[in-house]
């Protein structure tokens, strides 16, 4: 396997190593802060097992969908323009990247429509969380994702970068 | 490690020694661990040659660059240390405006005496009146008898003694010193000086058998039109072909002492259109040649001594072209001159750019290997702008030459030099950075500049491995390790 290839096999180990920490967030996320905090003194108390099973877990599927698919379709438009890329090219990556960001944003939207609005009393937390996850997932898979010359077109990247000890 | 004590010999020893400093700098001269140490001397009357000039000053970029560098064994780049051997130049005349008959005490004869009688067959009156500050002007029967009072002239006498002294030095240090002459058969100086020099060291070295001499004749390779001039002395080229064949025969029934001696040549010539007896405005244009008389250098350096006579003969597979498959070492050659190319084209087509960018915008983080090799405001530094400086240099000479070397010949066919050469032979002022890939003719494994850029690591190389000395030395190692 040549360098070219083994640096891409890299680059979606990392893609699969923050979606499957995603996933595992959200599932963590039901337990600790649903089940244990806010279910309790909420609507659903009485039928949790509703709200996880038509509620929360396909909307936090669909964001998780989305924050995926915005993930890989940013890392290929990045391989196709990291050849060509020079440091004056960073701010307009940027808002390119920023627009990228819209997918996990539009996936709460449409969660929101079709799930969330059953949620009740529990609709504030459920869509901030989701806001969270969509965000972070996109965020750091991303930042550990992007070609290292354009490693600073994602915003504060180097924080994650660093924490995982990717060089370049 | 030892040392090669390069003797060259008029303008074409100059113009070899230039190729010799810039191979010098890709790391021809590095085997393995072995780095040998090239100490050079440059022998010509005429101390304005244009020549010699530009020889000294590639010299003196080189050095200003291998100093900051500090010859960093992790890359082959500068890692060999090259000097100009005391007082730099060896000139016969110990002062300016001399013609023959001064040297000879000619008007000390009078009429009859049959010395001047002798002088008169052998010399004409043009050749005994001409001013010899420009150089034996391509006669060598001059030069030959300038030449053979080198060491009588008192100027030279303590330089010759500290060669000789030197190299005995090296010898009972247990290195193993070599001599190198280098010039041209078919000139005034080089055809002169070869053999006298040549002669007179290996004399003077004759109880040290340990030291290898040897020598590098350049053959014709350029020729000029025919010129009208006011002096009736002057260079022929119509002439080369004529003298290198009484030359050679001169030499095939003298013992030179000179083992083994390179001789490169060209069934093409070049034609130079600047013609010039001498003087500043003697610049010929580098030849490809010259490279080839460079890695001349490398095999005898690196190549144990033969007690017998030996003939190595190396020729083109094309006469018109010269491709890899004609160069000798060729994957290591190949290797280590590709990537010296891809260095000085990188930094002067991304690294500065870059740095002007930051002190333009200063927003640093945009450039992802500054926070490696720099604290927030380095690069401002003085200090730093005089290493900037310095490889800058380099990379600009380097370039230069390496475009020369293919213009010389339409079928010189090792680098894409038109990504930084413009059709008038100069260096393009803006270099675009993703042409990085495309200098290595017939090679198309090579790594974009990004990645190269990406795969930067100052833990890779030895200190100092910050700033730009870092940075460079990074670039370097970078480009070597995708190779």
């Amino acid at each position: 396997m040549n360098d070219h290839h083994s640096e891409r096999l890299e680059h979606i180990l990392r893609i699969v190593f923050v979606l499957i920490l995603g996933g595992i967030l959200m599932i963590v996320q039901r337990w600790l802060l649903f089940e244990k905090f806010f279910i309790p003194g909420s609507n659903e108390a009485e039928n949790p097992q509703v709200f996880f099973n038509y509620v929360y877990n396909p909307s936090s599927l669909i964001v998780w969908l989305f924050s995926a698919l915005a993930i890989i379709l940013w890392y290929l438009t990045t391989l196709r323009i990291r050849d060509k890329f020079r440091p004056k090219d960073t701010r307009p990556t940027t808002l390119l990247w920023f627009s990228y960001a819209i997918l996990p944003i539009m996936s709460i939207v449409i969660s929101c429509i079709l799930f969330i609005n059953n949620s009740g009393d529990l609709l504030p937390a459920l869509s901030s969380f989701l806001v969270f996850d969509g965000i972070l997932i996109f965020w750091i898979g991303t930042a550990v994702s992007t070609p290292g010359i354009m490693a600073n077109v994602v915003p504060l990247s180097n924080i994650w970068r660093f924490l995982l000890r990717i060089k370049g | 490690m030892s040392t090669t004590y390069i003797i060259a010999i008029g303008g074409t020893g100059s113009k070899l020694a230039e190729a010799i400093i810039h191979a010098a700098a890709m790391g021809i001269y590095v085997n393995g661990a072995n780095a040998e140490d090239l100490n050079i001397l440059f022998v010509d009357p005429d101390r304005g040659n244009g020549n010699l000039s530009a020889a000294e000053k590639v010299l003196k970029t080189y050095q200003a660059c291998a100093k900051i560098v500090e010859y960093d064994n992790k890359i082959p780049w500068m890692r060999t240390k090259v000097e100009q051997f005391q007082g730099g130049l060896w000139s016969p005349f110990s002062k300016l405006n001399i013609r023959l008959r001064d040297i000879f005490k000619y008007d000390n004869y009078s009429e009859n005496n049959p010395v001047r009688h002798l002088f008169d067959v052998l010399y004409t009156k043009e050749e005994r009146d001409v001013d010899l500050k420009e150089g034996f002007r391509g006669r060598p029967s001059v030069g030959a008898a300038v030449m053979a009072q080198l060491r009588r002239n008192d100027s030279n006498q303590d330089s010759w003694e500290t060669l000789t002294n030197q190299i005995s030095g090296d010898l009972h240090g247990g290195k193993s010193p070599k001599v190198f002459l280098c010039g041209s058969i078919f000139g005034g100086t080089g055809a002169s000086g070869f053999p006298t020099i040549g002669k007179l060291i290996a004399e003077d070295l004759k109880n040290k058998k340990d030291v290898k001499i040897g020598g590098l004749l350049m053959l014709p390779y350029f020729q000029f039109p025919a010129q009208k001039s006011e002096q009736q002395i002057f260079s022929r080229s119509e002439e080369f072909l004529l003298k290198t064949e009484t030359a050679l025969r001169y030499y095939s029934i003298k013992n030179l002492k000179i083992s083994p001696i390179y001789l490169l040549g060209s069934p093409n010539s070049t034609s130079i259109d600047n013609f010039s007896t001498g003087g500043g405005n003697q610049r010929n244009p580098q030849h490809y040649l010259e490279l080839y008389g460079a890695l001349a250098l490398r095999d005898f350096i690196f190549t144990e001594a033969s007690p017998q006579q030996q003939v190595v003969l190396i020729s083109r597979k094309d006469s018109n072209s010269v491709t890899w498959d004609d160069i000798p070492n060729r994957a290591e050659v190949r290797n280590k001159l590709i990537n010296a190319t891809q260095f000085a084209f990188a930094w002067l087509s991304t690294i500065v750019p870059d740095i002007q960018y930051i002190r333009k915008t200063n927003k640093h983080r945009d450039v992802i290997w500054y926070s490696k090799f720099f604290n927030l405001q380095e690069i401002n530094n003085p200090h730093e702008q005089d290493h900037l400086n310095a490889v800058t240099g380099w990379c600009q000479e380097y370039l230069n030459w390496i475009g020369a070397l293919h213009r010389s010949h339409n079928g010189v066919e090792l680098i894409n030099i038109y990504p930084f050469i413009q059709n008038n032979g100069e260096l393009k002022p803006e270099l675009d950075r993703f042409q990085f890939s495309n200098l290595p003719k017939n090679l198309n494994d090579s790594l974009g500049i990004n990645k190269v850029l990406e795969k930067l690591n100052p833990k890779a190389i030895n200190p100092p491995n910050r700033g730009f000395v870092g940075l460079a030395k990074a670039l370097y190692f970078s480009i070597y390790q995708t190779k």
